[in-house]
Parts: structure tokens; C-alpha cells; sequence
């Protein structure tokens, strides 16, 4: 319940062009969302400015699904999507790197940071989009000139959700394509030093190993009106011990 | 020891308003070696293969919601191994559980969803007598009362009271009170997030005289992200657990903190340390507990 809302499937543009004008859009919106934060920095708390970067990293990551579901739907386009794909990596990798240095330092620093990240970004976005760079700063000032008052989220904010829930594309598993699946194999595995392993009341000390093994998967069938996910038959590598110390 | 499930579910979204899920999933698990239903001389904990089964259908076309749902559990018990040999037989254990309920909910503002709920449980014995001569099969019903909030950014989660009745055959006696349950999630800073969840369960046991353990759960727990890949969590509970027909009344308090480091796309740690405790006015069951765990989590 607190995750962003996810855009449907009769959101999605249409074509390869608007599928670029819509990336170009999301990134200038991320840009602006996050200039708007830097430039009032310092009457803000720094965590809120973190936060605003995990705002844009979260829509950002949006954009590379609605790429994802459109390079799966058509192979003809897919070299080009993917392009558009690589660059949305790019920029949240860059971004990625902002929020870090704002934990590590304070805004000054950031803002200073700001004014050689952004100008290279939009460059290379538009370069990698295939538009020019002159259309793509002359579409950014406008939008760079504002002051950003309301989040891309409605009714949302990046904080409402939880540290654990929120999407870490950089950390996050990608699973792996099934055909219409997507399976997301997982293997756990944990040593535990157990100073009473029988509960007895007298403390019995134990080693034990323990591990765990999931394996879901998604699918998506014929836009977003039907979706189901399976987990398959997993393998475990537990090794059961119990040495007495 | 080794734990494994499978399962699939999925959602058909008839219309904007209505909307029909499914769930179903088949695995091997353990009974944690703190349960009352763990005897002195086991030589591993009690394992068993869970089946479980759910729907639920769910309409809203306005700010009044109705949704109605039903589930399935199958428990199959596995003998158990006994110190200087021999096993344990744990056939008496294999039940059903059916469960059905109704919901019925209205957004009466942004933010605030108020709900009324009822549910139904039925829980079936393979055996009609139990290791100790009773027969354990019961029923129950749960009427509750709840909210589903979000005040301003920082607060979200849910929160119900009502009252729930289990009812077994004679001579175990029945179970009845205050049902709550609450989850709630608080977005201190962008950083930092508080959980606090609480429940009334009723779960089986296998002791003799007693219907089952009556328990109130109560956890405080934290998530910091103190780097982008690098997570702290702590937490205490409580739970007291009130063994039905019997005298003996358990109080489990616990904490633990651990750090998770997460590496790459592949591959992450864990560092974790737990206490737990087990009191009771019960002669010779309480017993203390740390443990410290190292774990490796793979995925793809």
C-alpha cells in the first residue's frame, strides 16, 4: 500500500517517438524535481533531499519497466528502446551517485555538484534519445525555471515508503525472462551460534547451519487487465549440523 | 534443516471496480523449537507440509467496498525423531483449517477507510482423538471493527478490535475475547521507518487438557538505512501466551538487531543477533536463548 502508483498499460505511449518524449519528459521532471530541492537545500533537512532523490530514482525506474514491457512487445523496436533503456540506466546510476554524496556532504557541495551533473546529463540523454541537445535544454529551462512544488507522485511522497520497500534498481534482483514469466530465484543460507538450542532450561550450546530457497515469478498477459506469478521448485544447500562446542 | 515451498497466485481484474485473486502454495517447514508442543526428548524440531489455498473476490464502485474471500490449509505432520532413537508420531496433528470471511468497507474521507469484518474458521482433525484422548476439532468466528489510515506522510497502516470465540468439545474449554490487530508504519525520516504490529492468535497445541494457546502478540521494530545498501534493524516484542484449560500462562519477551549489506545485484549479508525468553508461572519451562546468525543471500 505505500509503493508508488504504477502506471497502467493504456498510459504507455504508443510509438518509438513517444516513447522517447516521454522518457526525455520523466527525465527533465526528475532533473527539475531535484534541482528544486538542491537549490532550497539549506532551509531543508537533509534527509528530505535524499528522499527527493529516491523520488526520481523510483520514477525513473518506472520509465525502464514501461521500456522493458515495450521492447518484450516488439522486437523490431527493441534496438532502439534498449538505447533509451541503457540512457535511463546512466542517468539513474548518476543520480545514485548524487544521493550518496549529499549523505556524505553537505549542500553546498551538492549544489556544486549539481552544476557540472546536469548540464552533461540532459547532453547525454538527448544525444542517447536521438533529439538535440539544443531541443533538449530548450525544452528543460522552462521547466529548470520553476520552482518545484509538487512531487510526480499524487497523493504520495518517496517517504511514504518504508526503507525496506522501496525499490534499490542498482541492488534490486532483475530476474530472469521465462517467456511470459519472469522467474526471481533466491538462495539463503545462514550459520548460527546458538547458546540453547533446545530451549531447555539449561543453556545448551549448539552450531547449527540453516538455509532457505525461493523462487517466484511474475507474468504479465495481454496488457494489465490479467497477471499472475508461480514460484518454482527450488534447491536448497542446507547442511543440516549440529556440532556439539 | 531444510525449509522449501512453491506457489503461485494471481489477480483477474474484471472490471475498474471489481477485481478476483487467488493464491495457492505447497511446502515443508519446522515448528520452532520454543513451542509448547516441543517435547524434552526431540532430537530436531517437529516438521510438517503445509497446503494452502485462498480467493478472494473484492468490489468497489463507489466509496463503499465489499470484498469476500475463503481459505484452505492442510497440515501433514512428519513423525519426529526422538533422542537414542526412535521417532515421535505426530499423525493426531493432520488437520484441515477452512476459513471464510466478509468485508465491508467505505473511504470516508482521503486517507481513512473504515471496514467492518467478519470471519468464519473451521478446523478438522484427521483423528477424532488426539495422543492425549480429546478430540481437538473446533470452530470459530472473529467480528472486528477496523481503519485503514494514512495521517499526513508519516503515519499508515491498519488498526481493528472486535471479538473473536473458538469453540472445542467438552471437556476443552472454550476461547473467547477481545480480538485486535494493528500494522502500522511510521516514516520517521526518509531514513528511517518504525513498525508496530500486534495480533490474538489461537494456534493448536498438542498438550494434554489444554484447547490451545491464547496468544497476544505485540512488536516494535525499526528499519535504518544508514547507507543506500547498508540497513540496520532492531526490534523487541512481546507475546504472552495463555494456555486454554490450563493454569500455565508463558510471557516471551525477545530483541535483536542486525545489519544487512547489500553487495550487488546478486548477492547480499547478514549479521544478526536474537534473544528470546520464555517465563511462565509453569515449573521447568523457562529457559533463555541468544543466537547469532551470519547468513548469505543469493538471488538473480
Amino acid at each position: 500500500m505505500h509503493n508508488p502508483p504504477q502506471r497502467v498499460a493504456s498510459e504507455m505511449p504508443a510509438t518509438d517517438e513517444d516513447v522517447k518524449v516521454d522518457a526525455l519528459t520523466g527525465i527533465i521532471e526528475c532533473l527539475t524535481l531535484l534541482s528544486g530541492r538542491i537549490a532550497g537545500g539549506s532551509a531543508r533537512r537533509k534527509g528530505g533531499i535524499v528522499s527527493d532523490v529516491e523520488g526520481a530514482l523510483a520514477e525513473l525506474e518506472l520509465l525502464r519497466r514501461v521500456l522493458a514491457q515495450r521492447i518484450a512487445a516488439n522486437d523490431r523496436r527493441s534496438e532502439s528502446l534498449r538505447r533509451i533503456d541503457t540512457a535511463l540506466d546512466e542517468i539513474s546510476s548518476a543520480f545514485r551517485g548524487l544521493a550518496h554524496g549529499k549523505q556524505r556532504s553537505d549542500v553546498a557541495a551538492m549544489a556544486a555538484r549539481r552544476e557540472r551533473f546536469m548540464p552533461g546529463t540532459l547532453r547525454r540523454a538527448a544525444l542517447l534519445l536521438g533529439v538535440s541537445a539544443a531541443g533538449a535544454f530548450a525544452a528543460a529551462a522552462p521547466v529548470l525555471a520553476e520552482e518545484p512544488t509538487t512531487p510526480t507522485y499524487i497523493g504520495m511522497t518517496p517517504q511514504d515508503v518504508g526503507v525496506l520497500q522501496r525499490s534499490r534498481p542498482e541492488y534490486d534482483a532483475k530476474g530472469i525472462p521465462l517467456g511470459g514469466f519472469r522467474l526471481f530465484p533466491s538462495l539463503d543460507a545462514n550459520a548460527s551460534y546458538d547458546t540453547n538450542v533446545f530451549r531447555a532450561p539449561v543453556a545448551d550450546l549448539r552450531l547449527v547451519f540453516r538455509g532457505d530457497a525461493v523462487a517466484p515469478a511474475e507474468i504479465g498477459m495481454g496488457g494489465a487487465t490479467f497477471s499472475r506469478s508461480m514460484a518454482a521448485p527450488t534447491t536448497t544447500t542446507m547442511q543440516p549440523s549440529a556440532a556439539r562446542i | 534443516m531444510t525449509d522449501w515451498n512453491i506457489g503461485t497466485d494471481g489477480r483477474l481484474d474484471i472490471s475498474r471496480a471489481a477485481d478476483f485473486s487467488a493464491n495457492v502454495s505447497y511446502g515443508e517447514f519446522h515448528e520452532l523449537l520454543s513451542s509448547p508442543n516441543t517435547v524434552g526428548f526431540q532430537a530436531s524440531p517437529n516438521r510438517d507440509y503445509q497446503t494452502h489455498a485462498d480467493v478472494t473476490g473484492r468490489y468497489q464502485p463507489n466509496r463503499l467496498g465489499f470484498s469476500i474471500g475463503g481459505s484452505f490449509d492442510r497440515y501433514d505432520w512428519l513423525n519426529t525423531p526422538r533422542i537414542g532413537g526412535g521417532t515421535l508420531s505426530n499423525t493426531d496433528r493432520d488437520e484441515d483449517e477452512f476459513q471464510g470471511f466478509a468485508k465491508v468497507s467505505y473511504d470516508f474521507s482521503p486517507g481513512y477507510s473504515g471496514y467492518v469484518k467478519a470471519l468464519y474458521n473451521s478446523r478438522q482433525f484427521d483423528q477424532f482423538l488426539d495422543r492425549t484422548g480429546v478430540h481437538r476439532s473446533s470452530n470459530g468466528y472473529r467480528f472486528d471493527a477496523g481503519l485503514t489510515l494514512q495521517l499526513t506522510h508519516l503515519l499508515a497502516g491498519d488498526v481493528y478490535v472486535g471479538y473473536l470465540d473458538q469453540n472445542f468439545a467438552a471437556p476443552l474449554k472454550n476461547i473467547s475475547g477481545v480480538d485486535y490487530g494493528v500494522a502500522l508504519d511510521w516514516f520517521a525520516t526518509p531514513l528511517l521507518t518504525v513498525h508496530l504490529n500486534g495480533a490474538h492468535q489461537i494456534s493448536d497445541v498438542t498438550l494434554g487438557g489444554v484447547s490451545a494457546s491464547d496468544d497476544k502478540l505485540i512488536k516494535l521494530s525499526a528499519d535504518y538505512e544508514f547507507r543506500r545498501n547498508v540497513i540496520f534493524q532492531g526490534y523487541f516484542s512481546y507475546t504472552q501466551s495463555t494456555l486454554a484449560g490450563s493454569p500455565r500462562t508463558d510471557d516471551y519477551p525477545g530483541a535483536g538487531v542486525s545489519v544487512r549489506y547489500l553487495m550487488n545485484r546478486y548477492m547480499s549479508v547478514n549479521l544478526d543477533y536474537n534473544y528470546g525468553e520464555r517465563s511462565s508461572n509453569f515449573g521447568n519451562v523457562e529457559y533463555t536463548d541468544n543466537m547469532v546468525s551470519v547468513g548469505l543471500a543469493l538471488h538473480i
